[in-house]
């Protein structure tokens, strides 16, 4: 039996309005430590980790980024997804120096390292297909829930 | 024909495994051994010159004598066999 990955749905945001990434990643993480998914601290660890690595990513049709930290301070394993209303900036992972519009923001609180790379493989083998990210962008709420409940598996 | 590769990313266990497994696979069917090891960017300057290649999904800087791949591609699809194959000469050349 496949279990799915738990995805928050209140962690599930479209046409998210924030005018930075700060602004979407405190909304994004708010969502998880109202259901208690988090620890105090997560969205300064989310933070600093980007400082230091940032995850900005140049996909098909869109940029993206996957934030993620320390296992330490995720108390239940969870995903988030945002489609911001206008993308927000992000740095690139490979340049940090090069900047990113990201339109669609992957916020993984996970609490095993190795729950963080399978979850990551499957984010990526799903949006490396041409197309699929502009068809999650259009997507409203309930059907982007559905759709990531659908393709990802959580081992 | 047996290379060593280092594949790094910030953490040393997330995007540089995924990136991994393909390269490896891909290697193999171009009649390449990969013998590899994972490692943070912090780690390569350590480990510059002991091995055939680089390959990495972080900013790692330049100034090393080992050849660096950036392997963003092999993630996001958009341009993955183009290094793949960039790959697989440099380790034949």
């Amino acid at each position: 039996m496949t279990k799915k990955i738990m995805i928050s749905e209140n962690a599930v945001f479209t046409e998210l309005e924030a005018s930075n990434k700060e602004e979407a990643l405190k909304k994004m993480s708010e969502a998880f430590s109202e259901n208690g998914f988090v620890n105090e601290g997560y969205y300064e660890s989310i933070l600093d980790r980007e400082e230091k690595a940032p995850t900005g990513i140049e996909a098909y049709d869109y940029g993206i980024a996957i934030p993620h930290t320390d296992p330490k301070f995720v108390n239940k394993d969870s995903l988030g997804i945002a489609v911001l209303k206008e993308p927000v900036i992000f740095n690139n992972m490979v340049n940090a120096k090069e900047t990113i519009e990201v339109k669609v923001i992957f916020l993984l609180g996970l609490s095993e390292s190795t729950k963080h790379l399978n979850i990551l493989r499957q984010i990526m083998e799903l949006i490396k297909e041409q197309g699929v990210l502009k068809k999650m962008v259009a997507m409203d709420q309930n059907e982007l829930y559905y759709y990531l409940q659908k393709h990802l598996k959580s081992e | 024909m047996k290379k060593n590769i280092v594949f790094a990313c910030s953490s040393g266990i997330a995007t540089s495994t995924v990136v991994a497994e393909k390269v490896r696979e891909h290697c193999e069917q171009h009649g390449i051994n990969v013998d590899s090891r994972q490692a943070t960017v912090g780690e390569l300057s350590g480990l510059d010159d002991s091995v055939d290649l680089f390959v990495v999904t972080s900013d790692v800087g330049g100034g090393y004598n080992t050849p660096v791949v950036n392997a963003l591609p092999i993630l996001t699809g958009i341009g993955e066999q183009e290094v793949l194959d960039q790959i697989v000469s440099l380790l034949k050349g």
